[in-house]
């Protein structure tokens, strides 16, 4: 059984419902199935949560004000007034990747944050979105930001291509941090797992060792949807306010 | 006896209220807390690596295009190699400075005064 399914084999892409639009594959799979689920899920949590709007909340009602303030709270420490316009979409990204990350944790799921395709997708929307922000702000006083301060000029050719490249890699290490940290995750889970069996009776040690690691797991599920989110908010309060 | 009895609801819905308040601020705090001390080390480490590489495939990526485009094939790519080396550093130097999520492109002191101009 263990070595039927590799540890491997839960990030595979299965299609659902073959689609071929000319030369375009964008067949229905797994992956879409769980974000359309995520979505899907995201809302009812939201739309039931706040169905009611009683004035001293219930269990689920809290929950979902909970969300809200947290992320609130986020946009305020991190970007300041100015954010609230984007709260929206930040929200959205904080409930998709939590959600994303949480129901990747269900047995027989599929956890979508763990294709690098997805969480680059996200963020290089996240950084291109930023960064029309800032030039819609700043206009052309944009480009200063890529000069670094009392640097004699001499020292701008080569200064200033190292600014530009470290300005370009921060979408692949924020999508390659929540990518990595979900594949790792999700690897070492199934590695342990195809242990109990093959260890018998001493499979205690394993199994003992995958209900640990299955907690941390849902901890870093929350902790890298924060993380997504917070170095978001940063990304923003650069665009806004070009340090 | 009945007199006293509205009050004293309303001081215990205000310790639960503030309860809800304490622990509606603690998700908060301790992700925060978590992220620095306890998972600390290990993710400081992993958020290094990612900031050297990620530099470093950048300039590489950077090298390689201009390459094909201005056929100058190896040239190019080793200095955006070099280049991209450098920025995986200032990364992991402005990582290690702010020991947060300060991703700043200029020192705090000095934004006041170019807000101005």
């Amino acid at each position: 059984m263990a070595e039927a399914h590799s540890p491997l084999s839960q990030f595979e892409i299965k299609r659902l419902v073959p689609i071929q639009i000319g030369d375009l594959d964008v067949s229905f799979t797994n992956s879409s199935l769980l974000m359309a689920l995520t979505v899907i899920s995201v809302s009812a949590f939201l739309y039931l949560g706040m169905r009611r709007g009683a004035l001293v909340p219930g269990r689920w009602q809290s929950m979902a004000e909970l969300s809200y303030i947290f992320v609130a709270n986020l946009i305020r420490d991190t970007v300041g007034p100015e954010g609230r316009t984007y709260f929206p979409f930040i929200f959205t990204i904080f409930m998709f990747v939590l959600f994303g990350n949480m129901l990747g944790m269900l047995p027989y799921s599929f956890t979508f944050t763990s294709h690098i395709v997805v969480t680059f997708t996200m963020a290089l929307v996240v950084f291109l979105g930023v960064t029309v922000i800032a030039i819609i702000k700043h206009k052309l006083h944009f480009f200063t930001f890529f000069v670094p301060p009392g640097v004699h000029w001499v020292m701008w050719p080569l200064l200033i291509p190292i600014e530009i490249i470290s300005y370009l890699s921060r979408p692949i290490s924020l999508s390659v941090r929540l990518f990595a940290n979900m594949l790792a995750g999700h690897t070492l889970l199934k590695v342990f797992a195809g242990f109990i069996a093959a260890l018998g009776v001493f499979g205690v040690f394993p199994l003992a060792f995958v209900v640990a690691l299955t907690g941390l797991e849902i901890v870093i599920a929350f902790l890298q949807a924060f993380v997504f989110t917070i170095l978001t908010c940063l990304y923003l309060n650069d665009a806004l306010h070009l340090h | 006896m009945v007199e006293r009895k509205p009050p004293e609801a309303l001081e215990d819905f205000d310790a639960r209220l503030r309860k809800a308040r304490e622990s509606a601020a603690v998700p908060g705090d301790k992700t925060g807390k978590d992220d620095e001390s306890q998972s600390g080390m290990l993710g400081a480490a992993f958020r290094i690596g990612i900031e050297m590489v990620s530099a470093f495939a950048v300039g590489f990526g950077i090298g390689w295009l201009l390459d094909q485009w201005l056929g100058t094939r190896p040239w190019l790519m080793l200095v955006f190699l070099l280049l991209g080396g450098a920025a995986g550093m200032l990364n992991v130097y402005r990582f290690a400075r702010g020991f947060g999520y300060d991703v700043g492109y200029k020192r705090k002191d000095e934004s006041e005064d170019d807000q101005g101009t």
